[in-house]
């Protein structure tokens, strides 16, 4: 029943972008379905990450080098968490693993 | 075969005993000067040293239109939601690969490994994980494997020594294509 009211809800908009956008409502489904699994993976990516992490560690350092270790372990993207954190990618990597962060791979 | 390889791979790789492996499954690794200068660890570099002696890494400076198109990609927000930032080193390797033809690019990283699902124009590119490079090496012979556990077991150390996860589909896939 609420599937049901929630589809109906859902009717005016999706005619609404896929005028707005020129797309049919078949490419906006897919579409939209495709961002749901990207977004549920990398939020998969982002709660093992998380767990059995140093945090003891990471408190002990420098707040730019915890910046950096905190945006890896909400994005998993080592290049990004360096350039955060002031440093070549090689030395976060090595604060990486004594932070006892596993670099999640999704494939 | 022929590769494209990034910073992370060439960073962990330092550290894992195997680090040969590449070897039994590619011909020739490519390196790009933006990646090259990303490392300072002295192991990696060293390790960089010998293979460009030795003629198995080949170094390569991006083109213009490399550039152009790892610019275009970083600043593509529509593929930012999809599948997080993507990094002007990491975008450069795609952009170099799809220019050149060079199918295969060897990372890690999220980002790369999702892109060709998303975006067309990357679609033809192989991203090979160190898992999927492992399961190259085992189906060619280059490291001798009895059983589904012998396997299992080269994944594990290899997340042991590099602080990587696999997600459980992953393994399961590399699994299957063990057994198939």
């Amino acid at each position: 029943m609420a599937t049901k009211r929630n589809n109906v809800s859902l009717a005016p908009d999706l005619e609404f972008i896929s005028k707005d956008m020129g797309l049919d409502v078949e490419t906006i489904t897919e579409k939209a379905i495709r961002e749901f699994i990207a977004r549920y993976k990398l939020e998969k990516i982002r709660k093992e990450m998380r767990e059995n992490v140093n945090w003891e560690y990471i408190s002990k350092l420098p707040k730019r080098l915890q910046k950096g270790l905190f945006y890896l372990l909400d994005t998993g993207n080592m290049h990004i968490a360096a350039d955060n954190a002031g440093v070549p990618i090689d030395v976060i990597n090595v604060h990486r693993k004594k932070a006892d962060i596993f670099l999640v791979v999704e494939k | 075969m022929k590769g494209i390889i990034n910073t992370c791979f060439l960073v962990d790789r330092a550290d894992y005993k195997r680090r040969d492996l590449l070897k039994d499954v590619f011909d020739e690794v490519i390196l790009l000067s933006e990646i090259e200068k990303e490392i300072s660890d002295q192991k990696a570099r060293k390790n960089i040293r010998n293979w460009l002696e030795e003629e198995f890494m080949k170094f390569i400076r991006p083109s213009q239109r490399d550039i152009n198109d790892a610019v275009e990609l970083t600043k593509n927000s529509y593929l930012s939601t999809l599948i997080g930032e993507i990094h002007y080193a990491d975008a450069l390797i795609m952009a170099h690969a799809k220019n050149t033809g060079i199918k295969n690019v060897i990372s890690e990283d999220h980002a790369v490994i999702h892109l060709p699902q998303h975006h067309p124009p990357y679609k033809d590119i192989v991203v090979l994980t160190a898992g999927d490079i492992i399961l190259h090496a085992v189906k060619g012979g280059n490291i001798k494997v009895e059983s589904v556990d012998d396997f299992v077991n080269i994944l594990d150390e290899y997340q042991r020594e590099t602080k990587r996860r696999y997600s459980t589909p992953f393994i399961q896939k590399l699994i299957k294509s063990y057994e198939g």
